[in-house]
């Protein structure tokens, strides 16, 4: 019995919704993220933007030089969360293993539903089709016997396409691939491969193991297994949550209001987040950057907390005391550490209060869970969104 | 200063008074432990700066005098020396040890500066049976939180004895569960007065008090310190001058329905179930409910699988159907340190706490909130 992995990855995700969100979009060079004349990096950018150099991660103003011409356009970070959880959604018709690799990834197991299942391609058509249908999104599909492959394929099917690589056919697939393909080989290690003549996968894939033990120490025997398309096993699949913060670069400013205004704004999405993992946070750092890049970081530790007020309450201390120099603010962080995954468990004392603050925020998230974080925001929060773009774009 | 004794004597002493002493001290007088001879004792002083441990052993010094000795160095040596008599003696700024074929000089600090337990005649508050207490604090103590950074005051981070009216309560609570032991107040005149024990000391405490019935300890209070003496050894350190919450408030006076269980046989149900759960995981989850006239505990884990427990238990009264999420650590916790052949599980909702009860002890009762599932 073979198992079967789908991974599916939509296109340009961040691209598409906004064109979802605004048709006139559709067919012109977009980029997603910053300022062209100010600051910011570039979070995504579409198929036509890429013929000119442009990738995700530059600066807008560099991206701005070499495509003068695209559609520039914010983020709207609430609503990613939205549709990435709505193709979820629909993926999990067809199965019930599907775990979500990043916002945009999703990965799809099959084994072991052989009888249920057409062949592989017309599984593949059916998803992308039902995908499209609902959401509107393109999304690329990669269809192998593990997990990496299929990550491969779903690369090598881009854009809104799918590929089948049937069992048996791995290394075959991999071999004519170039280095930079394979989930694991970055720049600094594509190099050192590059310098001793390997340049396609198959080259790895054939070179004795000691030479790759010799060049990367106990990641080549992994590296080579990959190349060969053949399953790793890693100790530890899942990641468990260690942190979770936010931050947020805008126009110079020092009214300390306005930099509570956006910390609210922060504290909102990592709460959410937290509540959403079932955690509480035991500790509580707040990071500041000065116009000139000055940068400070103070931390503050806290009772479990989970609700946005308490721990905005403690950010808006912690920004008082790291904001001490008269000088203009560029960015403002949070970040909740000592996280504990006891949201449910209740507290000894005053545990009646607790229930009904906790039964408040889960009404509060299912709200934003559906229709966005800017559905339901504090007084502060919203003064926030509704004075900073603005001024931004003035 | 020279002394001969044997080494079983001071290594037992010196293992005393080290857990006091603190690894991580910056002071160097701290990183010490204190020698003091007389004609007829030797007296032992570890100490991390306010939690301190004096220990004195009945032996014939041969010249008086004080010092200071490295502390890990010297526990290090003195416990792998062979069983016999060891010579310790001041020379040349230098303490020399002697013992069989083993001879070391080290180097040592003169007497200043260590911190002294005060003169305590006065202040006297209690005496109980140490093996009294001892075994309370062994029901108690493991609810409340070591503190790790040994800086803070937090309720959670000691033991609270109380004594109230008739009563002398010990609590302990980690602000998720609770163990309170009563007893009857040794001190009757003493109407209100409640001190509150940084767990670092009681954890000690408990470990060090004898448990022979006839054995009595002395409690202390000055100011803010708080002295245990019995035997020969004087525990002493600051109370944490906060304010305990109302933990009488939160123990249910009455609940819906009481179950009687094998302590045993739900202990190494607990234990088993806790496997589903990896090591890593942080915070486990159990059901346990009533069905018919079993127990069931079951727990599921997505990464490892799922476990089910069934055991036989007694209706109490009143009863209803139990069905209850909880941490199995918290219960596997008490059920380790009690000794009781059943105990009494009351409920009430899905919400409220959890309480245990020995029937065979009644005063003591230990507390669980649930986890809520929905």
């Amino acid at each position: 019995m073979e198992s079967l992995i789908v991974h599916a990855d939509l296109d340009t995700f961040y691209v598409s919704v906004q064109r979802l969100l605004d048709p006139s979009l559709v067919g012109r060079p977009v980029i997603v993220g910053g300022d062209p004349h100010g600051r910011g990096i570039v979070a995504a950018c579409s198929y036509e933007t890429r013929a000119f150099g442009v990738r995700s991660g530059m600066t807008a103003r560099d991206a701005y030089r070499l495509c003068p011409q695209a559609v520039f356009v914010r983020g709207h970070g609430e609503y990613y969360g939205y549709y990435s959880r709505l193709v979820k959604n629909i993926l999990e018709d067809f199965t019930p293993e599907v775990a979500p690799m990043s916002i945009d990834e999703f990965r799809l197991d099959f084994s072991g539903m052989e009888r249920m299942c057409p062949a592989p391609s017309a599984l593949a058509e059916r998803i992308r089709e039902k995908v499209y249908l609902h959401t509107g999104l393109p999304i690329s599909l990669g269809l192998a016997t593990n997990g990496l492959v299929a990550k491969v394929a779903s690369g090598q099917a881009k854009p809104d396409g799918y590929r089948v690589v049937p069992p048996g056919e791995e290394a075959a697939f991999l071999a004519p691939l170039p280095l930079g393909k394979m989930p694991g080989i970055g720049p600094v290690t594509e190099r050192m491969l590059t310098e001793r003549g390997l340049t396609t996968l198959g080259d790895v894939a054939r070179v004795p193991l000691v030479m790759l033990r010799a060049l990367l120490g106990k990641h080549g025997e992994a590296l080579r297994m990959k190349c060969k398309g053949e399953q790793v096993i890693t100790a530890r699949e899942t990641r468990t949550v260690k942190t979770l913060g936010h931050e947020s670069t805008f126009k110079d400013t020092a009214d300390p209001a306005k930099l509570r205004a956006i910390l609210a704004g922060l504290t909102a999405e990592a709460g959410f987040r937290l509540r959403g993992g079932g955690y509480t946070t035991r500790l509580v750092i707040l990071k500041l950057r000065y116009s000139d890049f000055e940068t400070h970081t103070h931390q503050r530790r806290v009772d479990a907390l989970f609700s946005d007020d308490a721990i905005f309450k403690v950010g808006c201390e912690l920004l008082e005391s790291t904001f001490s120099r008269r000088v203009s603010v560029r960015l403002v962080g949070i970040r909740l550490a000592g996280l504990v995954r006891d949201l449910h468990q209740l507290p000894l004392f005053e545990w009646q209060r607790r229930i009904k603050r906790q039964e408040l925020y889960a009404a509060i998230d299912s709200v934003r869970g559906r229709f966005g974080l800017e559905s339901l925001t504090t007084l502060t929060a919203h003064q926030a969104r509704e004075r900073l773009p603005a001024e931004a774009s003035a | 200063m020279k002394l001969t004794i044997s080494q079983e004597k001071l290594s037992q002493a010196l293992n005393l008074v080290s857990k006091a002493v603190s690894s991580r001290t910056l002071n160097l007088v701290l990183a010490h432990i204190r020698f003091q001879v007389t004609k007829k004792s030797l007296t032992l002083t570890g100490s991390d700066g306010d939690f301190t441990i004096e220990h004195t052993v009945d032996t014939e010094g041969e010249r008086e005098g004080a010092l200071l000795v490295p502390a890990r160095l010297f526990v290090d040596l003195i416990t792998r020396l062979p069983k016999k008599d060891v010579t310790l003696e001041r020379q040349d700024g230098m303490l020399k040890i002697v013992s069989g074929y083993s001879d070391y000089s080290i180097n040592i600090l003169p007497d200043e500066n260590f911190p002294s337990l005060p003169l305590f005649e006065e202040g006297k508050l209690a005496q109980l049976p140490a093996g009294l207490l001892r075994s309370a604090l062994g029901r108690t103590t493991f609810s409340a939180l070591k503190d790790p950074s040994g800086t803070t005051s937090h309720y959670t981070h000691g033991v609270l004895l109380n004594f109230h009216e008739d009563n002398l309560d010990i609590v302990a609570t980690d602000g998720h569960r609770l163990a309170l032991e009563r007893m009857d107040n040794p001190a009757p005149e003493i109407k209100d007065r409640s001190l509150l024990v940084p767990t670092t000391i009681t954890e000690e405490l408990r470990r060090a008090l004898p448990s022979e019935e006839d054995k009595t300890v002395e409690i202390y209070f000055l100011s803010n310190q708080v002295f245990f003496k019995f035997d020969n050894s004087v525990f002493g350190g600051s109370l944490f001058d906060i304010k305990y919450p109302d933990y009488l408030k939160v123990v249910p006076k009455e609940t819906k329905s009481v179950a009687n269980v094998n302590r045993s046989a739900l202990r190494e149900a607990l234990q088993r179930v806790l496997i589903v759960f990896k090591v890593k995981e942080q915070n486990p989850v159990v059901r346990v409910e009533t069905s018919g006239d079993s127990l069931v505990i079951s727990s599921e884990s997505q990464d490892v699988g799922k476990g089910v427990e069934e055991m036989p238990f007694t209706q109490g009264s009143p009863f209803a159907d139990i069905r209850i999420a909880i941490n199995p650590a918290y219960l596997a916790d008490v059920l380790a340190v009690v000794d009781a052949d059943t105990v009494d599980l009351h409920w009430t909702s899905e919400v409220n706490p959890l309480k245990l009860e020995l029937p065979e002890k009644p005063g003591y009762t230990y507390i669980v909130m649930p986890i809520r599932m929905d």
